[in-house]
Protein backbone atom coordinates (compact mmCIF):
# COMPACT_ATOMS: atom_id res chain seq x y z
CA UNK A 1 0.00 0.00 0.00
CA UNK A 2 1.24 3.47 -0.82
CA UNK A 3 1.45 6.18 1.81
CA UNK A 4 -0.45 9.26 0.69
CA UNK A 5 1.81 12.05 -0.47
CA UNK A 6 1.02 15.59 -1.51
CA UNK A 7 0.38 15.64 -5.26
CA UNK A 8 3.23 18.08 -5.78
CA UNK A 9 6.45 16.45 -4.59
CA UNK A 10 8.08 18.48 -1.81
CA UNK A 11 11.83 18.78 -2.30
CA UNK A 12 13.56 16.99 0.55
CA UNK A 13 17.05 16.78 2.01
CA UNK A 14 18.46 13.25 2.07
CA UNK A 15 17.52 11.06 5.02
CA UNK A 16 19.31 11.95 8.24
CA UNK A 17 20.33 15.46 7.13
CA UNK A 18 18.69 18.48 8.70
CA UNK A 19 18.55 22.20 8.04
CA UNK A 20 19.25 24.73 10.76
CA UNK A 21 17.06 27.83 10.40
CA UNK A 22 17.96 31.36 11.60
CA UNK A 23 16.84 31.21 15.24
CA UNK A 24 18.59 27.91 15.91
CA UNK A 25 21.57 28.89 13.79
CA UNK A 26 22.06 32.00 15.93
CA UNK A 27 21.99 29.86 19.08
CA UNK A 28 24.43 27.42 17.52
CA UNK A 29 26.87 30.17 16.54
CA UNK A 30 26.65 31.66 20.03
CA UNK A 31 27.46 28.26 21.56
CA UNK A 32 30.37 27.81 19.15
CA UNK A 33 31.59 31.26 20.13
CA UNK A 34 31.72 30.32 23.81
CA UNK A 35 33.65 27.13 23.01
CA UNK A 36 36.07 28.98 20.71
CA UNK A 37 36.74 31.51 23.47
CA UNK A 38 37.53 28.68 25.92
CA UNK A 39 39.95 27.09 23.42
CA UNK A 40 41.62 30.37 22.45
CA UNK A 41 42.10 31.40 26.08
CA UNK A 42 44.52 28.46 26.34
CA UNK A 43 46.18 29.49 23.07
CA UNK A 44 44.74 26.82 20.82
CA UNK A 45 44.51 27.92 17.19
CA UNK A 46 41.77 26.95 14.76
CA UNK A 47 42.32 24.48 11.92
CA UNK A 48 39.93 24.28 8.98
CA UNK A 49 40.51 21.10 7.03
CA UNK A 50 38.78 19.58 3.98
CA UNK A 51 35.41 17.88 4.45
CA UNK A 52 36.63 14.78 2.65
CA UNK A 53 39.95 12.98 2.49
CA UNK A 54 41.38 9.87 0.91
CA UNK A 55 39.60 6.96 2.56
CA UNK A 56 42.91 5.27 3.42
CA UNK A 57 44.01 8.30 5.45
CA UNK A 58 40.80 8.37 7.47
CA UNK A 59 40.63 4.60 7.95
CA UNK A 60 44.02 4.55 9.72
CA UNK A 61 43.47 3.18 13.24
CA UNK A 62 40.02 4.72 13.31
CA UNK A 63 38.61 1.49 14.58
CA UNK A 64 36.39 -0.95 12.79
CA UNK A 65 33.16 0.51 14.16
CA UNK A 66 33.84 3.88 12.56
CA UNK A 67 35.37 2.52 9.33
CA UNK A 68 32.14 0.77 8.44
CA UNK A 69 30.15 3.94 9.10
CA UNK A 70 32.06 6.22 6.75
CA UNK A 71 30.28 7.90 3.83
CA UNK A 72 32.45 6.80 0.91
CA UNK A 73 32.60 7.70 -2.75
CA UNK A 74 34.93 7.40 -5.71
CA UNK A 75 36.95 10.37 -7.01
CA UNK A 76 37.23 10.93 -10.77
CA UNK A 77 40.77 9.53 -10.53
CA UNK A 78 39.36 6.26 -9.22
CA UNK A 79 40.63 6.74 -5.69
CA UNK A 80 38.31 6.03 -2.78
CA UNK A 81 37.34 9.12 -0.80
CA UNK A 82 35.36 9.49 2.42
CA UNK A 83 33.68 12.29 4.32
CA UNK A 84 35.47 12.71 7.64
CA UNK A 85 33.70 10.68 10.36
CA UNK A 86 35.61 12.53 13.11
CA UNK A 87 38.38 15.13 13.21
CA UNK A 88 41.29 13.58 15.10
CA UNK A 89 42.56 11.47 12.21
CA UNK A 90 42.08 14.33 9.73
CA UNK A 91 44.11 16.67 11.96
CA UNK A 92 46.82 14.01 12.30
CA UNK A 93 47.07 14.09 8.50
CA UNK A 94 47.20 17.91 8.49
CA UNK A 95 49.93 17.88 11.13
CA UNK A 96 52.08 15.37 9.28
CA UNK A 97 51.69 17.16 5.96
CA UNK A 98 51.87 20.80 7.05
CA UNK A 99 53.33 21.37 10.50
CA UNK A 100 56.93 21.54 11.68
CA UNK A 101 58.01 19.41 14.69
CA UNK A 102 60.17 22.37 15.79
CA UNK A 103 56.97 24.27 16.65
CA UNK A 104 55.68 21.63 19.07
CA UNK A 105 53.57 21.45 21.06
CA UNK A 106 50.91 22.20 18.45
CA UNK A 107 47.70 23.38 20.08
CA UNK A 108 44.89 23.07 17.55
CA UNK A 109 41.11 23.32 17.72
CA UNK A 110 38.22 22.86 15.32
CA UNK A 111 34.51 23.37 15.02
CA UNK A 112 33.46 21.11 12.17
CA UNK A 113 30.75 18.95 10.68
CA UNK A 114 31.44 15.22 10.55
CA UNK A 115 29.59 12.45 8.74
CA UNK A 116 28.62 8.89 9.60
CA UNK A 117 26.21 6.39 8.17
CA UNK A 118 24.20 5.09 11.07
CA UNK A 119 24.42 1.29 10.96
CA UNK A 120 20.76 0.72 11.80
CA UNK A 121 19.61 3.38 9.31
CA UNK A 122 16.70 4.32 11.53
CA UNK A 123 16.82 7.95 10.47
CA UNK A 124 19.52 9.05 12.90
CA UNK A 125 21.62 12.01 11.79
CA UNK A 126 24.26 11.35 9.16
CA UNK A 127 25.89 14.73 9.66
CA UNK A 128 26.61 16.29 13.02
CA UNK A 129 28.90 18.92 14.51
CA UNK A 130 31.86 18.60 16.81
CA UNK A 131 34.06 21.12 18.60
CA UNK A 132 37.34 19.86 19.96
CA UNK A 133 41.06 20.24 20.44
CA UNK A 134 44.24 18.29 19.72
CA UNK A 135 47.45 18.86 21.64
CA UNK A 136 50.32 17.37 19.65
CA UNK A 137 53.85 16.97 21.00
CA UNK A 138 53.23 17.93 24.63
CA UNK A 139 54.38 16.02 27.70
CA UNK A 140 52.27 13.06 28.75
CA UNK A 141 51.18 13.97 32.27
CA UNK A 142 51.14 17.74 31.72
CA UNK A 143 49.37 17.22 28.39
CA UNK A 144 46.74 14.96 29.94
CA UNK A 145 46.06 17.49 32.70
CA UNK A 146 45.81 20.38 30.23
CA UNK A 147 43.44 18.56 27.87
CA UNK A 148 41.07 17.31 30.59
CA UNK A 149 41.06 20.71 32.31
CA UNK A 150 40.24 22.41 29.01
CA UNK A 151 37.46 19.83 28.37
CA UNK A 152 35.87 20.74 31.70
CA UNK A 153 36.39 24.48 31.09
CA UNK A 154 34.76 24.23 27.66
CA UNK A 155 31.67 22.41 28.95
CA UNK A 156 31.39 24.89 31.82
CA UNK A 157 31.74 27.92 29.54
CA UNK A 158 29.15 26.34 27.21
CA UNK A 159 26.71 26.67 30.11
CA UNK A 160 26.49 23.06 31.26
CA UNK A 161 26.01 22.93 35.00
CA UNK A 162 25.46 19.39 36.18
CA UNK A 163 28.04 17.16 34.55
CA UNK A 164 30.74 14.65 35.44
CA UNK A 165 33.80 13.45 33.56
CA UNK A 166 34.68 9.76 33.69
CA UNK A 167 38.46 9.34 33.50
CA UNK A 168 40.21 6.04 32.89
CA UNK A 169 43.08 4.32 31.12
CA UNK A 170 42.71 2.12 28.05
CA UNK A 171 46.04 0.42 28.91
CA UNK A 172 45.06 -0.65 32.45
CA UNK A 173 43.39 -3.91 31.38
CA UNK A 174 46.20 -4.89 29.01
CA UNK A 175 48.74 -4.13 31.78
CA UNK A 176 46.93 -6.48 34.15
CA UNK A 177 46.44 -9.16 31.51
CA UNK A 178 50.08 -8.91 30.42
CA UNK A 179 51.28 -10.58 33.61
CA UNK A 180 48.57 -13.25 33.64
CA UNK A 181 48.95 -16.27 31.42
CA UNK A 182 46.11 -15.48 29.05
CA UNK A 183 45.90 -16.43 25.38
CA UNK A 184 45.57 -13.63 22.83
CA UNK A 185 42.16 -14.90 21.77
CA UNK A 186 40.87 -14.73 25.35
CA UNK A 187 42.22 -11.19 25.73
CA UNK A 188 40.33 -10.26 22.56
CA UNK A 189 37.15 -11.82 23.98
CA UNK A 190 37.52 -9.81 27.20
CA UNK A 191 38.06 -6.59 25.27
CA UNK A 192 35.17 -7.42 22.96
CA UNK A 193 32.86 -8.02 25.92
CA UNK A 194 33.83 -4.68 27.50
CA UNK A 195 33.54 -2.85 24.16
CA UNK A 196 30.04 -4.24 23.63
CA UNK A 197 29.33 -3.30 27.27
CA UNK A 198 28.30 -6.82 28.23
CA UNK A 199 29.37 -7.54 31.79
CA UNK A 200 27.50 -10.85 31.46
CA UNK A 201 29.79 -11.91 28.61
CA UNK A 202 32.87 -10.49 30.38
CA UNK A 203 32.12 -12.55 33.49
CA UNK A 204 31.48 -15.65 31.36
CA UNK A 205 34.89 -15.31 29.68
CA UNK A 206 36.72 -14.61 32.98
CA UNK A 207 35.13 -17.63 34.67
CA UNK A 208 36.20 -19.77 31.71
CA UNK A 209 39.88 -18.85 32.13
CA UNK A 210 42.27 -21.08 34.06
CA UNK A 211 43.24 -18.57 36.77
CA UNK A 212 44.14 -18.50 40.44
CA UNK A 213 41.05 -17.48 42.47
CA UNK A 214 42.69 -14.19 43.45
CA UNK A 215 43.54 -13.19 39.89
CA UNK A 216 40.03 -14.18 38.81
CA UNK A 217 38.41 -12.00 41.48
CA UNK A 218 40.68 -9.10 40.47
CA UNK A 219 39.54 -9.40 36.86
CA UNK A 220 35.88 -9.63 37.87
CA UNK A 221 36.24 -6.47 39.97
CA UNK A 222 37.85 -4.48 37.17
CA UNK A 223 34.84 -3.17 35.19
CA UNK A 224 33.23 -1.78 38.36
CA UNK A 225 36.39 0.02 39.47
CA UNK A 226 35.00 3.55 39.59
CA UNK A 227 34.54 6.41 42.00
CA UNK A 228 36.66 9.03 43.77
CA UNK A 229 40.32 9.13 44.75
CA UNK A 230 39.94 5.81 46.60
CA UNK A 231 39.80 4.07 43.21
CA UNK A 232 43.51 4.83 42.75
CA UNK A 233 44.40 2.81 45.86
CA UNK A 234 42.22 -0.13 44.86
CA UNK A 235 43.61 0.02 41.31
CA UNK A 236 47.16 0.12 42.68
CA UNK A 237 46.46 -3.04 44.72
CA UNK A 238 45.12 -4.82 41.64
CA UNK A 239 48.03 -3.61 39.55
CA UNK A 240 50.81 -4.42 42.04
CA UNK A 241 53.58 -6.31 40.28
CA UNK A 242 52.04 -5.85 36.81
CA UNK A 243 52.70 -3.45 33.94
CA UNK A 244 49.53 -1.66 35.04
CA UNK A 245 51.32 -0.33 38.14
CA UNK A 246 52.98 2.41 36.05
CA UNK A 247 49.60 3.20 34.49
CA UNK A 248 48.02 3.76 37.89
CA UNK A 249 50.99 5.86 39.04
CA UNK A 250 50.56 8.12 36.00
CA UNK A 251 46.81 8.35 36.52
CA UNK A 252 47.49 9.40 40.11
CA UNK A 253 49.73 12.23 38.87
CA UNK A 254 47.07 13.38 36.41
CA UNK A 255 44.38 13.27 39.09
CA UNK A 256 46.60 15.32 41.43
CA UNK A 257 47.10 17.87 38.64
CA UNK A 258 43.34 18.08 38.08
CA UNK A 259 42.83 18.59 41.81
CA UNK A 260 45.37 21.41 41.69
CA UNK A 261 43.48 22.94 38.77
CA UNK A 262 40.36 22.85 40.94
CA UNK A 263 38.35 20.44 38.75
CA UNK A 264 38.73 17.15 40.68
CA UNK A 265 35.12 17.26 41.91
CA UNK A 266 34.01 16.82 38.27
CA UNK A 267 36.03 13.61 37.89
CA UNK A 268 34.81 10.05 38.30
CA UNK A 269 37.85 7.78 38.09
CA UNK A 270 36.67 4.76 36.11
CA UNK A 271 38.93 1.98 34.88
CA UNK A 272 36.01 0.27 33.15
CA UNK A 273 35.71 2.90 30.40
CA UNK A 274 36.22 1.71 26.83
CA UNK A 275 35.85 4.17 23.97
CA UNK A 276 34.86 3.58 20.34
CA UNK A 277 38.18 4.51 18.76
CA UNK A 278 41.10 2.11 18.42
CA UNK A 279 43.73 4.87 18.34
CA UNK A 280 43.74 5.58 22.07
CA UNK A 281 46.87 4.46 23.92
CA UNK A 282 46.57 5.86 27.48
CA UNK A 283 44.19 8.22 29.23
CA UNK A 284 40.57 8.18 28.05
CA UNK A 285 37.68 10.31 29.28
CA UNK A 286 34.07 11.21 28.55
CA UNK A 287 31.40 13.57 29.90
CA UNK A 288 27.98 12.69 31.30
CA UNK A 289 25.02 14.79 32.30
CA UNK A 290 21.82 13.38 33.86
CA UNK A 291 19.51 14.88 31.25
CA UNK A 292 21.14 13.02 28.34
CA UNK A 293 21.31 9.24 27.86
CA UNK A 294 24.52 9.40 25.82
CA UNK A 295 27.95 10.89 26.43
CA UNK A 296 28.25 14.59 25.43
CA UNK A 297 31.82 14.23 24.33
CA UNK A 298 35.10 12.59 25.15
CA UNK A 299 38.68 12.07 24.23
CA UNK A 300 42.00 10.64 25.22
CA UNK A 301 45.66 10.13 24.47
CA UNK A 302 46.73 8.67 21.13
CA UNK A 303 50.51 8.45 21.06
CA UNK A 304 50.80 6.15 18.02
CA UNK A 305 48.34 7.73 15.58
CA UNK A 306 50.64 10.39 14.10
CA UNK A 307 53.31 7.77 13.41
CA UNK A 308 50.84 6.22 10.95
CA UNK A 309 51.41 9.38 8.91
CA UNK A 310 55.18 9.33 9.44
CA UNK A 311 55.19 12.01 12.14
CA UNK A 312 56.44 10.92 15.58
CA UNK A 313 54.70 12.73 18.42
CA UNK A 314 52.56 11.95 21.44
CA UNK A 315 49.14 13.58 21.34
CA UNK A 316 45.87 13.95 23.18
CA UNK A 317 42.56 15.64 22.47
CA UNK A 318 38.79 15.61 22.77
CA UNK A 319 35.61 16.31 20.85
CA UNK A 320 32.25 17.60 22.09
CA UNK A 321 29.06 16.84 20.15
CA UNK A 322 27.29 20.15 19.58
CA UNK A 323 23.80 18.68 19.01
CA UNK A 324 24.10 16.64 22.20
CA UNK A 325 25.42 19.64 24.11
CA UNK A 326 22.50 21.74 22.87
CA UNK A 327 20.05 19.07 23.95
CA UNK A 328 21.61 18.85 27.39
CA UNK A 329 21.53 22.65 27.74
CA UNK A 330 17.90 22.77 26.65
CA UNK A 331 17.06 20.12 29.25
CA UNK A 332 18.13 22.41 32.04
CA UNK A 333 21.89 22.43 32.21
CA UNK A 334 22.11 26.20 31.77
CA UNK A 335 23.60 28.22 34.62
CA UNK B 1 19.20 11.70 43.70
CA UNK B 2 16.25 10.88 41.44
CA UNK B 3 14.57 7.52 41.81
CA UNK B 4 15.78 4.79 39.49
CA UNK B 5 13.40 4.32 36.58
CA UNK B 6 12.94 0.65 35.66
CA UNK B 7 11.36 -0.77 32.49
CA UNK B 8 9.42 -4.00 32.87
CA UNK B 9 7.68 -5.64 29.93
CA UNK B 10 4.29 -7.32 29.75
CA UNK B 11 4.60 -10.82 28.35
CA UNK B 12 6.38 -14.00 29.31
CA UNK B 13 8.95 -12.25 31.52
CA UNK B 14 6.38 -10.17 33.44
CA UNK B 15 5.65 -12.69 36.22
CA UNK B 16 9.18 -14.05 36.78
CA UNK B 17 10.67 -10.54 36.80
CA UNK B 18 8.11 -9.26 39.31
CA UNK B 19 8.69 -12.31 41.51
CA UNK B 20 12.42 -11.69 41.43
CA UNK B 21 11.99 -8.00 42.27
CA UNK B 22 9.75 -8.95 45.18
CA UNK B 23 12.27 -11.52 46.41
CA UNK B 24 14.93 -8.82 46.19
CA UNK B 25 12.90 -6.71 48.60
CA UNK B 26 11.33 -4.21 46.21
CA UNK B 27 7.78 -2.97 46.62
CA UNK B 28 5.97 -4.46 43.62
CA UNK B 29 2.37 -3.87 44.80
CA UNK B 30 1.61 -1.26 42.09
CA UNK B 31 2.70 -3.79 39.44
CA UNK B 32 0.20 -6.36 40.72
CA UNK B 33 -2.68 -4.29 39.44
CA UNK B 34 -1.44 -1.62 37.06
CA UNK B 35 -4.74 -1.22 35.19
CA UNK B 36 -4.01 0.88 32.14
CA UNK B 37 -1.32 2.93 33.74
CA UNK B 38 2.15 2.71 32.19
CA UNK B 39 4.07 4.59 34.90
CA UNK B 40 3.94 3.44 38.50
CA UNK B 41 5.83 4.86 41.43
CA UNK B 42 6.83 3.39 44.77
CA UNK B 43 8.74 4.99 47.62
CA UNK B 44 11.98 3.64 46.16
CA UNK B 45 11.70 3.39 42.38
CA UNK B 46 9.58 4.21 39.36
CA UNK B 47 8.35 1.41 37.09
CA UNK B 48 7.61 1.87 33.41
CA UNK B 49 5.62 -0.76 31.56
CA UNK B 50 6.60 -1.11 27.90
CA UNK B 51 6.50 -3.72 25.18
CA UNK B 52 9.33 -6.22 25.52
CA UNK B 53 10.88 -5.30 22.19
CA UNK B 54 10.94 -1.61 23.16
CA UNK B 55 12.72 -2.07 26.50
CA UNK B 56 16.27 -1.72 25.09
CA UNK B 57 15.22 1.36 23.10
CA UNK B 58 13.91 3.14 26.22
CA UNK B 59 17.13 2.16 27.99
CA UNK B 60 19.47 3.13 25.15
CA UNK B 61 18.04 6.64 24.88
CA UNK B 62 18.08 7.12 28.65
CA UNK B 63 14.29 7.42 29.02
CA UNK B 64 14.66 4.76 31.72
CA UNK B 65 17.76 3.85 33.72
CA UNK B 66 17.48 0.07 33.64
CA UNK B 67 15.27 -2.60 32.14
CA UNK B 68 14.56 -6.31 32.10
CA UNK B 69 14.66 -7.86 28.64
CA UNK B 70 15.19 -11.21 26.93
CA UNK B 71 18.60 -11.70 25.32
CA UNK B 72 16.75 -12.67 22.09
CA UNK B 73 15.79 -9.00 21.68
CA UNK B 74 19.34 -7.82 22.42
CA UNK B 75 20.68 -10.21 19.77
CA UNK B 76 18.33 -8.99 17.05
CA UNK B 77 19.54 -5.38 17.02
CA UNK B 78 22.66 -3.50 18.13
CA UNK B 79 21.74 -1.51 21.20
CA UNK B 80 24.30 0.60 23.02
CA UNK B 81 23.37 -0.50 26.54
CA UNK B 82 25.18 -2.07 29.48
CA UNK B 83 24.27 -5.71 29.99
CA UNK B 84 24.69 -6.12 33.73
CA UNK B 85 23.21 -9.42 34.79
CA UNK B 86 21.88 -12.72 33.48
CA UNK B 87 18.89 -13.44 35.71
CA UNK B 88 18.67 -17.05 34.55
CA UNK B 89 14.89 -16.77 34.22
CA UNK B 90 12.69 -17.03 31.16
CA UNK B 91 15.14 -19.52 29.72
CA UNK B 92 14.58 -20.90 26.26
CA UNK B 93 16.66 -21.34 23.11
CA UNK B 94 16.81 -20.31 19.49
CA UNK B 95 16.35 -23.40 17.34
CA UNK B 96 16.33 -24.27 13.67
CA UNK B 97 13.30 -26.49 13.09
CA UNK B 98 11.70 -28.17 10.11
CA UNK B 99 9.13 -30.79 9.18
CA UNK B 100 9.82 -34.15 10.79
CA UNK B 101 9.72 -36.03 7.48
CA UNK B 102 12.15 -33.62 5.81
CA UNK B 103 14.64 -33.46 8.71
CA UNK B 104 18.00 -35.01 7.94
CA UNK B 105 17.22 -35.27 4.22
CA UNK B 106 19.68 -33.42 2.02
CA UNK B 107 18.10 -30.33 0.46
CA UNK B 108 17.42 -30.63 -3.25
CA UNK B 109 20.63 -29.58 -4.97
CA UNK B 110 20.57 -26.12 -6.44
CA UNK B 111 17.32 -25.11 -4.83
CA UNK B 112 17.53 -22.06 -2.57
CA UNK B 113 16.19 -22.90 0.89
CA UNK B 114 13.79 -20.56 2.63
CA UNK B 115 13.85 -19.91 6.37
CA UNK B 116 10.99 -18.11 8.13
CA UNK B 117 11.70 -16.19 11.33
CA UNK B 118 10.68 -13.29 13.54
CA UNK B 119 14.41 -12.63 14.04
CA UNK B 120 16.04 -11.98 10.63
CA UNK B 121 19.36 -10.79 12.06
CA UNK B 122 19.74 -13.80 14.37
CA UNK B 123 18.82 -16.02 11.41
CA UNK B 124 21.23 -14.32 9.00
CA UNK B 125 24.10 -14.50 11.54
CA UNK B 126 23.43 -18.19 12.18
CA UNK B 127 23.14 -19.16 8.52
CA UNK B 128 26.31 -17.27 7.67
CA UNK B 129 28.16 -18.98 10.53
CA UNK B 130 27.06 -22.35 9.13
CA UNK B 131 28.08 -21.32 5.61
CA UNK B 132 24.51 -21.90 4.44
CA UNK B 133 22.73 -19.88 1.80
CA UNK B 134 19.04 -19.33 2.35
CA UNK B 135 16.34 -16.77 1.77
CA UNK B 136 15.03 -15.28 5.01
CA UNK B 137 11.32 -14.52 5.32
CA UNK B 138 10.24 -12.23 8.16
CA UNK B 139 7.06 -13.23 10.00
CA UNK B 140 5.53 -11.70 13.13
CA UNK B 141 3.99 -14.82 14.67
CA UNK B 142 2.97 -18.47 14.24
CA UNK B 143 6.27 -19.48 12.67
CA UNK B 144 5.19 -23.13 12.79
CA UNK B 145 2.72 -22.44 10.02
CA UNK B 146 5.37 -21.53 7.46
CA UNK B 147 6.77 -25.03 6.75
CA UNK B 148 3.27 -26.57 6.93
CA UNK B 149 1.89 -24.45 4.10
CA UNK B 150 5.07 -24.38 2.05
CA UNK B 151 6.05 -20.77 2.75
CA UNK B 152 9.44 -21.88 4.05
CA UNK B 153 11.48 -25.04 4.38
CA UNK B 154 12.57 -24.32 7.94
CA UNK B 155 12.03 -21.85 10.75
CA UNK B 156 14.31 -20.18 13.29
CA UNK B 157 12.39 -19.43 16.45
CA UNK B 158 12.43 -19.48 20.25
CA UNK B 159 11.49 -22.75 21.87
CA UNK B 160 11.31 -23.62 25.56
CA UNK B 161 9.70 -27.04 25.79
CA UNK B 162 9.47 -27.84 22.08
CA UNK B 163 5.79 -28.72 22.48
CA UNK B 164 4.41 -26.21 20.00
CA UNK B 165 6.89 -27.50 17.43
CA UNK B 166 5.94 -31.12 18.08
CA UNK B 167 2.21 -30.33 17.97
CA UNK B 168 2.72 -29.02 14.45
CA UNK B 169 4.82 -31.94 13.26
CA UNK B 170 8.11 -30.02 13.43
CA UNK B 171 11.39 -31.21 14.91
CA UNK B 172 14.45 -29.37 16.12
CA UNK B 173 17.24 -29.65 13.55
CA UNK B 174 19.81 -27.53 15.39
CA UNK B 175 20.03 -25.66 18.68
CA UNK B 176 21.45 -22.21 18.03
CA UNK B 177 21.87 -20.41 21.34
CA UNK B 178 20.44 -20.23 24.87
CA UNK B 179 18.30 -17.21 25.68
CA UNK B 180 17.42 -15.75 29.09
CA UNK B 181 16.32 -12.55 30.82
CA UNK B 182 18.98 -9.86 31.19
CA UNK B 183 19.17 -6.72 33.29
CA UNK B 184 20.37 -3.84 31.12
CA UNK B 185 21.29 -0.24 31.97
CA UNK B 186 21.61 3.02 30.11
CA UNK B 187 25.27 3.93 29.61
CA UNK B 188 25.15 7.32 31.30
CA UNK B 189 22.82 6.13 34.08
CA UNK B 190 25.24 3.33 34.88
CA UNK B 191 28.11 5.80 35.06
CA UNK B 192 26.31 8.53 37.03
CA UNK B 193 24.17 6.36 39.32
CA UNK B 194 26.56 3.46 39.62
CA UNK B 195 26.11 2.91 43.37
CA UNK B 196 22.30 2.83 43.19
CA UNK B 197 22.35 0.54 40.15
CA UNK B 198 25.02 -1.79 41.55
CA UNK B 199 23.01 -2.05 44.77
CA UNK B 200 19.95 -3.08 42.78
CA UNK B 201 22.00 -5.56 40.72
CA UNK B 202 23.34 -7.19 43.88
CA UNK B 203 19.89 -7.44 45.46
CA UNK B 204 18.41 -8.99 42.31
CA UNK B 205 21.41 -11.29 41.89
CA UNK B 206 21.27 -12.59 45.46
CA UNK B 207 17.51 -13.01 45.51
CA UNK B 208 17.43 -16.24 43.53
Amino acid sequence: MKINRPTIQTPAAPRGLWDILPAQAAERRALEGRLRAAFERREYGEVISPSFEYYDNLAVEAGTSIQGDMVRFMGTDGRLLALRPEMTTAIARVTAQRLDPKDEPHRLYYVANVFREHPSKRGQPREFWQAGVEQIGGGTVAGDIEVVTLFIEALTVAGLKDFKVGLGRIDFLSGILGTLDIAGADEESLRGALASRSLVEYERVVLGLALEPEARDDLLALPALSGGAGVLDRAAELAAGTEAAAVVAELRQVYAGLAEAGVAERIILDLGIVRDFDYYTGMIFEAYTPSLGAVIGGGGRYDDLLAEFGYQAPAAGFAVGLERLERALAAGGVV
Amino acid sequence: MDKLRIAVAKGSLWEPVIERLEAAGFDIEPLRNPGRRLQLETAEVEYVISRAVDVPTFVEWGAVDIGFVGSDILMEEDYDVFELLDLAIGQCRFVLAGRAEAAGAAPAPGRLQRVATKYPKVAADYLERCGRQAEIIKLYGSMELAPLVGLADEIIDLSSTGRTLADNGLVVIDEIVEVSCRLIANYVSYKMKSSAINELVNKVKNAC
